[in-house]
């Protein structure tokens, strides 16, 4: 039984049907499915098949929003049924992300954060325009393991190399993984300014990010 | 053909009336979803002026009247000066001026063919390399140095352009400050305020990030240029299906209204100052959510852009001529040529990025600079048009030669292949085979390549006085003390 609630939960998501794969999970819960069990083996393996399809060019980036909207409609509903039940929802990694100061374009960042929500992580998106300062205070605050930093302006990418070296500064260099996206970015720049990665889309963004942990 | 007097305007992609159904729907997204607005100082203006303001959230509500008066105080016509009154830009009506691509990071190599990081040099020797190529008739910040201060790069740019074309010269600035000090180049190139007023040596330009927000910087650099009266740039860049909705008539919908909403404080900021209407949007690929500079969706978004501008009697700066090819390759060739060509049809006035951009304007090239002039080129002869005259017509000498005669002897013939009716190409190879062969079986990229090293090897540029470049260098030095510190 517990089988068949997994493939519809895997169903309704690639359908990206927000309302039917809320009423998958409310079914599986009464009928006492494993709450976790459908987070990872219904909801992320759905969006992981969405993931490569995407990857592959195979379905549009609409569908992957839309898809990721669905999962979280269904974890809404499951995530307070796993606390009752004194689980937790384990999340892969603490991310933080942020445009960096001077930048106020998010499309990217938003891109990033979503796909990294849907693939496991605990996201920490603090927003755009944001200076090295905030975004340290922010990391430590959320005890971040990795650190993005998105720029769309060409202007603004030296804030990535300033951030790099506050963390030096402050010593705290080893404590976080930086990388770095954005259009004019490249895997140049980031060994240039000793970031630990660069991804060029945010399907890379995830498998840098799982790859950096180790998860 | 005289490049420096061209007309489009022959393409019309939308009806008269599908403009005004857009025209009164912007209204309507000005009046009821309204505009963000970062800047309280922007906010103030617009609030005194009857905008609906709700603070808390910064978005301002636009009224119908406000905009359609303030439309009517703008200036229908621009005079751009260069150093070179010859090279003046007059944006008006359907004429047609091409500019190079603006600020890639990266660079070609001419001479390794790598790519590498652009720097200061580059500007110099890009600016030179326009100077030299007929049919791009301005310059607009072609660099982004990445070995100068980040804070100003476009002060260094721009200097370095000054120094190395008489060609008219554009830019954006990334600092409130930043834009102040580029009028004040303008001004110091001009001869002063007055003369600038006369013959203003600088436009900068200033975007709205989409969907409907106007970032604080640049609010607070246009109300400041406003002011002064130096000419601005007003647009936005909405990417179909990310930033802007996915159907090209809503993408063109929420551009005008962007657009709208920063003329609107142009002008309440300072009546009938001098304002270009701007377009830049394209799409995104939905694939993968990448700005797709190359599509063909660009020059048809562009091309209604500019048909909105002229329902408006505005000015108009457009985009057309990108590609998202890394090579100057026949990608990069359809790309370019469509785009541009829609454009151009439609009558943009001042069309930028027309040249020299690959790799989704991030990295710019000497060879496709040269390629792209002989594009621009063919296209500056099909908007010379057809001509039709008794002499055109050649009634005449048709029958002169009369059946199975032939035309190539006649002095009407010579005339008028002297006198430009059919483009010569520059660069592009007609000949036989065994020619090309034996002239060593050059490929484009190879002759633009060798094109380009011989411009920068012998072109001069007309310096510019001593005290000019004494106080440009000041204006940069002051920059470094103080806000770019």
């Amino acid at each position: 039984m517990s089988e068949e609630i997994l493939k519809q939960l895997r169903e309704t998501i690639l359908e990206m049907d927000d309302a039917k794969v809320q009423d998958v999970a409310r079914k599986g819960i009464a009928q006492g499915v494993d709450p976790l069990e459908m987070i990872n083996k219904g909801i992320r393996a759905a969006l992981e098949v969405m993931g490569d399809r995407f990857a592959t060019g195979n379905i549009f980036l609409p569908e992957m929003m839309l898809a990721a909207k669905a999962a979280d409609a269904a974890v809404a509903i499951l995530e307070p049924e796993l606390l009752r039940s004194g689980g937790t929802n384990q999340k892969l990694g603490r991310f933080l992300i942020a445009a960096v100061k001077g930048d106020i374009h998010d499309i990217g960042k938003n891109i990033v954060s979503l796909l990294m929500k849907s693939s496991g992580f605990e996201v920490f998106d603090i927003g755009v325009d944001k200076s090295s300062e905030e975004i340290l205070e922010a990391a430590k605050a959320n005890q971040a393991e990795v650190i993005g930093l998105s720029a769309l302006l060409t202007t603004t990418m030296p804030r990535m190399r300033e951030f790099i070296e506050l963390l030096q500064e402050s010593g705290l260099r080893d404590k976080y993984k930086v990388i770095l996206g954005g259009a004019p970015v490249s895997q140049e720049f980031a060994d240039a300014i000793g970031a630990d990665g660069y991804a060029a889309d945010a399907t890379r963004a995830v498998e840098l990010i799982r790859r950096l942990l180790a998860r | 053909m005289d490049p420096w007097n061209l007309k489009g305007g022959q393409l019309k992609i939308l009806s008269q009336s599908e403009i005004e159904k857009i025209h009164q729907q912007a209204l309507d997204v000005l009046q009821e979803v309204g505009c963000f607005f970062e800047s309280l100082e922007a906010l103030d203006v617009l609030e005194k002026n009857g905008a609906m303001v709700d603070h808390s959230i910064r978005v301002v509500k636009l009224t119908r009247n406000m905009v359609e008066i303030s439309l009517k105080l703008c200036p229908s016509s621009m005079l751009l000066a260069a150093r070179n009154p010859k090279q003046d830009i007059h944006a008006e009506g359907d004429r047609v001026y091409f500019g190079p691509g603006t600020l890639p990071v990266k660079v070609s190599d001419l001479e390794t063919g790598k790519v590498r990081m652009g720097t200061l040099q580059d500007c110099r020797d890009f600016a030179r390399l326009i100077d030299a190529l007929e049919f791009i008739h301005f310059f607009k910040f072609m660099i982004t140095p990445q070995d100068v201060n980040p804070k100003i790069p476009e002060l260094y740019a721009v200097d370095a352009a000054y120094n190395n074309t008489t060609k008219q010269i554009s830019s954006t600035s990334f600092s409130r400050e930043g834009a102040m000090d580029l009028y004040r180049m303008g001004v110091a190139v001009a001869g002063g305020e007055e003369a600038f007023m006369e013959r203003p040596m600088i436009i900068v330009n200033m975007l709205a990030v989409s969907p409907l927000q106007w970032s604080k910087v640049n609010l607070e650099a246009i109300m400041d240029l406003a002011k002064v009266g130096c000419p601005l740039i007003i647009g936005s860049e909405p990417q179909g299906g990310t930033t802007g909705p996915a159907p090209l008539a809503g993408q063109v919908l929420l551009n005008v209204a962007e657009t709208l909403a920063g003329i609107t404080l142009v002008q309440l900021i300072k009546p009938n100052a001098p304002v270009m209407w701007g377009n830049v949007g394209s799409i995104s690929d939905m694939r993968s959510g990448l700005f797709a500079s190359g599509a063909v969706e660009l020059g048809m978004v562009n091309a209604a852009m500019n048909q909105m501008a002229k329902f408006y009697r505005l000015p108009t700066y457009s985009t057309g001529g990108m590609s998202d090819s890394k090579i100057p390759d026949a990608q990069a060739g359809v790309e370019k040529s469509l785009q541009a060509l829609l454009v151009a049809l439609a009558g943009g006035n001042y069309i930028h990025d027309a040249a020299g951009l690959l790799e989704c304007c991030l990295l710019a090239s000497h060879e496709q600079y040269v390629i792209d002039n002989e594009m621009l080129g063919m296209i500056c002869r099909i908007l010379d048009g057809i001509r039709v005259t008794p002499d055109t017509l050649s009634f005449d000498q048709i029958k002169q030669v009369g059946p199975r005669g032939n035309f190539m002897g006649l002095r009407h013939t010579l005339h008028h292949v002297r006198s430009g009716e059919h483009y010569l190409p520059r660069l592009f190879d007609r000949n036989t085979r065994d020619t090309w062969i034996s002239r060593g079986s050059k490929d484009i990229r190879e002759i633009a390549r060798q094109k380009a090293k011989e411009i920068l090897a012998t072109h001069q540029v007309e310096p510019l006085p001593q005290e000019v470049q004494d106080e440009l260098t000041a204006i940069i030095r002051r920059a470094e003390e103080t806000y770019a510190k």
